[in-house]
């Protein structure tokens, strides 16, 4: 096909269109790809960054930490509109989650009562401020310093930018089932065009479904003109008629005013036991409680894409099995997969680190573009001549892109344990630290050489990984010896996999450049090399 | 772990099927009717991991986890082949 488009032939404009639409929003698409990949582990994080929480429940069953956290907001919570208490999971800190809907808002103004308790004491359990991976999480779809609303329109924006970058990458990878398998390192150019290519092609159906499913998430938000025009513009209306298709059969009783003493929670455990043999209870909600029309809920783990079928419903005064609710529209059923796809909330370990792996592959495609970019504006020019300020720009900003961003993550790890326990707003402080350091990042590469700026900044990574474990020994008591010996996986993992990870970036920090040759990228190219990747580049990748 | 090998053993038939790739895996390029075979192969291994995933974990999750099984062994294939091309 001949035909001249807006940038020649019709692959000539896509190519143009997805060099640019990946271009564009880079910055923001590597950010939101690195820290919801960390979001896979955010449970796992989380409970790294508390080394005051216990790694197990001291042998407690499941009946007695659900009484405990049940009698804990009886006690402290009487008149709460919403007792809810939920049970630790494989990949959480063994502590009882409780939380109130308070009638009367407490002595500091809060209208809910949130804390956890330890198994053993009963007691709220004092842990370190600090916003764990919770807060990386967030980060990728809030981003940070910024309104929520502004957030999550950049990152629709920059989604719908990678959307675009994906489908036009597919068009003009004319070779994508000739070249699956091709990765030839040491070529220069070549080499991130494979690295890019590979990177993208082999995880394709996790970049499609993640991309896809990410602009779902705020189907409303994106489009709001759908929701305005079928259900009207007053809000109030709007959330009424959206609960109603959203929970078909879940109307929340009004309270009778009539005090009830509640059912035993033993009674309708075993119940539910009965319904589900092979699944775990993972929490008990009770609305308007010591009521006479008090309604009791529970809910267990699920391990497939949908969450139907998960919840019981109980009169809480008589202790008898409600019915069943009505079916959920097929539209809902179909956006609670695809955001339960986007999550990984079904996955097991195994599962769920081939989309932590799948989430790394996102990012690399993102990097290896960046660097492809400029790689391929270096070659184009001629000897001796000097690089324009834009290239210049871009091939140093990429290094604070690339590189940056994990140094600041590795910098949040590290000021979990550094920061004093008392500090105020600390976790705050923790993400400042983050960012100062990302911007230092920049800074760095712009101010030095860039060949050395990048083995430095790679090397510290490095460090900063390598010796994440050793950190923890001097100022935690949760350090590898400790969790190992008490059989707590998730913080042996933890420490397990900064230091892996600070391993393999010291075998890259080795094949960096070394200072004496001078070549301004990674991999070093040769001309013959240089030559080949000329000619790739005419294909328009 | 089965579907996931199912998964390897496909990535690596189908690899043998391109002429770049098979060099590298073998001393003497396959004949047209080995690559046939390997094709086929492939393509039964993968619908076999496929169907592995559906049967132990059910439509949804079993094809996302066939997605993510694929995707791990073309990347083990392909690194295979780096380590095949420097030697």
């Amino acid at each position: 096909m001949k035909a001249n488009g807006f940038h020649g032939t019709f692959r000539q404009s896509m190519a143009w269109l997805h060099t640019w639409s990946g271009l564009v929003l880079s910055l923001i698409l590597y950010f939101v790809f690195i820290t919801g990949t960390f979001g896979y582990f955010n449970a796992e994080i989380d409970h790294w960054m508390q080394p005051e929480a216990p790694g197990d429940t001291g042998g407690a069953e499941d009946d007695e930490l659900l009484r405990l956290g049940l009698d804990y907001l009886r006690r402290e919570a009487p008149d709460a509109t919403r007792h809810f208490v939920a049970l630790p999971g494989e990949r959480d800190s063994k502590l009882v989650y409780v939380f109130a809907n308070l009638q009367t808002p407490a002595q500091d103004g809060s209208e809910f009562l949130r804390t956890y308790l330890d198994p053993g004491t009963g007691q709220p359990v004092q842990l370190r401020d600090t916003g764990g991976g919770d807060a990386l999480y967030r980060m990728h779809y809030a981003l940070h310093y910024m309104p929520y609303e502004v957030a999550i329109y950049i990152v629709g924006v920059a989604t719908l930018f990678m959307l675009l970058a994906i489908v036009t990458g597919i068009v003009v990878h004319k070779k994508i089932f000739v070249d699956f398998f091709t990765l030839r390192l040491g070529k220069g150019q070549r080499s991130w065009l494979d690295s890019h290519n590979i990177s993208s092609v082999l995880a394709l159906p996790f970049m499609l479904m993640i991309t896809y499913s990410g602009l779902v998430f705020y189907t409303f938000d994106y489009s709001p003109g759908v929701a305005l025009l079928s259900m009207g513009t007053d809000d109030a209306t709007r959330d009424e008629i959206m609960a109603a298709h959203l929970y078909p059969g879940f109307e929340r009783s009004a309270p009778s005013g009539v005090a009830a003493s509640m059912m035993d929670i033993g009674t309708v455990l075993a119940v539910a036991r009965a319904h589900w043999p092979n699944d775990n209870i993972r929490f008990v909600n009770i609305d308007h409680p010591g009521d006479r029309t008090a309604r009791l809920r529970i809910g267990k783990t699920t391990d497939s894409l949908t969450r139907r079928g998960s919840n019981l419903h109980f009169d809480a005064v008589t202790g008898e099995l409600l019915d069943a609710l009505p079916p959920t529209p097929a539209d809902v059923v179909f956006a609670d997969a695809v955001l339960a796809m986007h999550e990984g909330r079904f996955a097991n370990y195994g599962l769920r680190w081939l989309y932590f792996l799948s989430g790394l592959s996102g990012a690399a495609m993102v990097a290896t573009g960046l660097l492809l970019w400029a790689k391929k504006r270096r070659s184009r020019l001629k000897q001796k001549t000097v690089a324009p300020r834009s290239l210049i720009f871009i091939e140093r900003s990429n290094l604070g892109i690339i590189v940056g961003l994990p140094l600041g993550i590795a910098v949040y790890f590290w000021a979990n344990r550094l920061l004093p326990a008392g500090l105020e707003a600390r976790a705050e402080w923790e993400m400042h630290s983050l960012f100062l350091v990302w911007a230092l990042s920049f800074a760095h590469a712009g101010a030095r050489e860039l060949k050395h700026a990048w083995r430095e900044q790679v090397g510290l990574l490095a460090a900063l990984f390598l010796l994440l474990p050793l950190l923890n020994a001097i100022t935690s008591e949760a350090h590898l010896g400790v969790s190992l010996r008490q059989g707590d996986w998730v913080r042996a993992s933890f420490d397990g996999f900064a230091f892996a990870f600070g391993a393999a970036l010291c075998l890259v920090w080795r094949r960096l450049t070394p200072p004496e040759a001078h070549t301004p990228l990674v991999m070093a190219s040769t001309d013959k090399a240089m030559s080949r990747a000329a000619t790739a580049s005419k294909a328009g990748v | 772990m089965a579907g996931f090998l199912a998964a390897l053993g496909g990535m690596f038939c189908i690899a043998a099927t391109q002429s770049k790739q098979a060099a590298l895996l073998f001393s003497k390029p396959p004949s047209g009717a080995s690559r046939q075979l390997a094709m086929g192969a492939g393509t039964a291994l993968l619908l076999l991991s496929a169907g592995l995933g559906v049967w132990f974990h059910g439509i949804g999750v079993g094809l996302v986890s066939f997605c993510a099984w694929a995707c791990l062994a073309a990347w083990i294939v392909a690194l295979i082949l780096v380590l095949n091309r420097r030697q």
